[in-house]
């Protein structure tokens, strides 16, 4: 793909054009600072030193999670925009449209995790979880890992939120001006979210890197991590080779009416529950 | 050090950034340096350890208001706005006149605070030990100041239920004079609606 020729359109504003997949590219990567793959402080355990498996290990690392995300929508809508093609700019806009408001109805389940840890910590909420599979918060967040789980489909844009590429309608939607790697990079960019937010999903109600049974816990986190990864990037592509794509005034207002206000029912009663047993 | 160096850096950058914002003819590319701005602006709050302010400032700032304004401009398609001829030519003065007055009002306001009260006791070890910059943030917001925190979140909820009274009121206009045509709608337009 590196060797392949890169067009620019000769109407297409070209430092956006070249910025956009780089803006796409980077807030994949740098949420994976703040995610812990392994326990994090004690004992001095690699040839004397300490060596915690997390790289930025600060107190508002979800919260990067979802700033990052917010950062990622400029750059599909850039994509769309600076091509200077109608497939594009609504395919950049329509990408902009879900992800804004797919992106409530993330941040309010995930406010369920924060309240259940105390914390906006990853590692944390990690922590939280010690012990059997059954600690685990997708239990008492059933509700919310759902939402968060569909919701995180539609800022992937996968199936069955796909309409920003939509082939059959828009060509490639916001992809349409783009060839050789800068197009590649947008994939990259894609599949990368895709592993960065199976890691989310597993950290935040699946107990992170520990094992599900203490019996199991002389494999190492990283492995269980990676294990959990798996699973939810394979059920990733299963939705997305089962599911169909929605109409675009479906996917509103599955956004809208259901998700949100889903959200924030579950966000209120697990205040509630949170405060009287505290 | 370190840290000097790079606090010039970002500062450098955020001033270079606002510069740009306000010197680009094409809309799209001020806001993206606006965006630039606001997360070197994100970049120094790392610096000075208030992570929660730094990511907040990325997710509100430079993510969702931003967006917003990138948004309104290419439905709108502002790409034209470059090429016209700038009309107010006497308007540039003012303007100078005004930014100098607001730049003078700015320094003699800061000059006269002193700057021990609003650091007070929140060094990085402190914070650290009352449980990191997060917990000390909310404190501060609900306990010290709770009131001021509720009239703003007051006000914004009436500038939102006005906004949404505003849009209403065009659209009962707009029915009431326009025959209806069902194939007139571009899907860029449902789109508006549906966001």
């Amino acid at each position: 793909m590196l060797s392949k020729e890169d067009l620019i359109p000769s109407r297409a504003d070209k430092p956006v054009f070249r910025l956009a997949p780089y803006i796409i590219f980077i807030p994949a990567f740098v949420v994976m600072a703040v995610l812990p793959f392994g326990p994090v402080g004690g004992a001095p355990n690699l040839f004397g030193y300490r060596f915690d498996y997390v790289i930025a290990n600060f107190d508002a690392g979800l919260v990067l999670f979802l700033a990052m995300g917010a950062i990622a929508v400029y750059g599909i809508v850039l994509a769309g925009w600076s091509s200077n093609s109608n497939f594009s700019l609504l395919g950049g806009l329509r990408a902009g449209a879900q992800m804004i408001s797919y992106e409530l109805a993330m941040g309010f389940s995930v406010v369920g995790v924060m309240l259940m840890a105390g914390s906006l910590s990853l590692v944390d909420i990690v922590n939280g979880q010690a012990g059997n599979f059954w600690n685990w918060y997708f239990i008492p967040q059933v509700v919310g890992g759902l939402i968060f789980f569909v919701a995180t489909l539609a800022e992937l844009n996968r199936t069955p939120f796909d309409l920003a590429e939509a082939e059959q309608e828009l060509v490639a939607g916001y992809l349409t001006e783009y060839s050789g790697m800068r197009w590649g990079l947008f994939m990259f960019a894609e599949y990368v979210n895709m592993v960065v937010v199976s890691a989310i999903v597993s950290t935040l109600y699946f107990g992170g890197w520990r094992a599900p049974l203490t019996v199991l816990d002389f494999i190492p986190g990283p492995i269980w991590l990676f294990l959990k990864i798996c699973v939810f990037v394979f059920l990733y592509m299963w939705v997305r080779w089962t599911i169909f794509r929605y109409r675009y005034n479906q996917l509103m207002s599955v956004g809208w009416k259901i998700l949100l206000p889903l959200s924030i029912v579950n966000l209120v009663v697990t205040a509630i529950i949170v405060s009287v047993t505290s | 050090m370190v840290e000097k160096i790079l606090f010039i850096i970002f500062a450098v950058m955020t001033v270079a950034g606002g510069v740009g914002t306000i010197t680009r003819r094409n809309v799209i590319h001020a806001l993206l340096l606006l965006v630039f701005t606001f997360l070197n602006v994100a970049a120094i709050f790392f610096l000075t350890q208030a992570y929660f302010l730094a990511v907040i400032q990325i997710l509100v700032y430079a993510g969702a208001i931003l967006v917003l304004f990138v948004f309104v401009i290419m439905f709108l398609n502002l790409r034209t706005f470059q090429e016209q001829e700038q009309t107010h030519r006497g308007q540039r003065w003012v303007a100078l006149v005004l930014s100098v007055l607001v730049l003078a009002e700015f320094i003699i306001v800061l000059a006269g605070i002193t700057f021990v009260s609003a650091k007070g006791g929140f060094t990085p070890e402190a914070i650290t030990a009352a449980g990191g910059s997060t917990r000390v943030f909310s404190n501060a917001l609900f306990n010290q100041t709770l009131l001021p925190f509720e009239v703003a979140s007051v006000i914004l909820l009436v500038a939102m239920v006005g906004a949404i009274i505003l849009v209403k009121k065009e659209k009962a206009a707009n029915v009431a004079t326009r025959e209806w045509e069902p194939d007139a709608e571009s899907p860029a337009e449902a789109a508006e609606e549906e966001v």
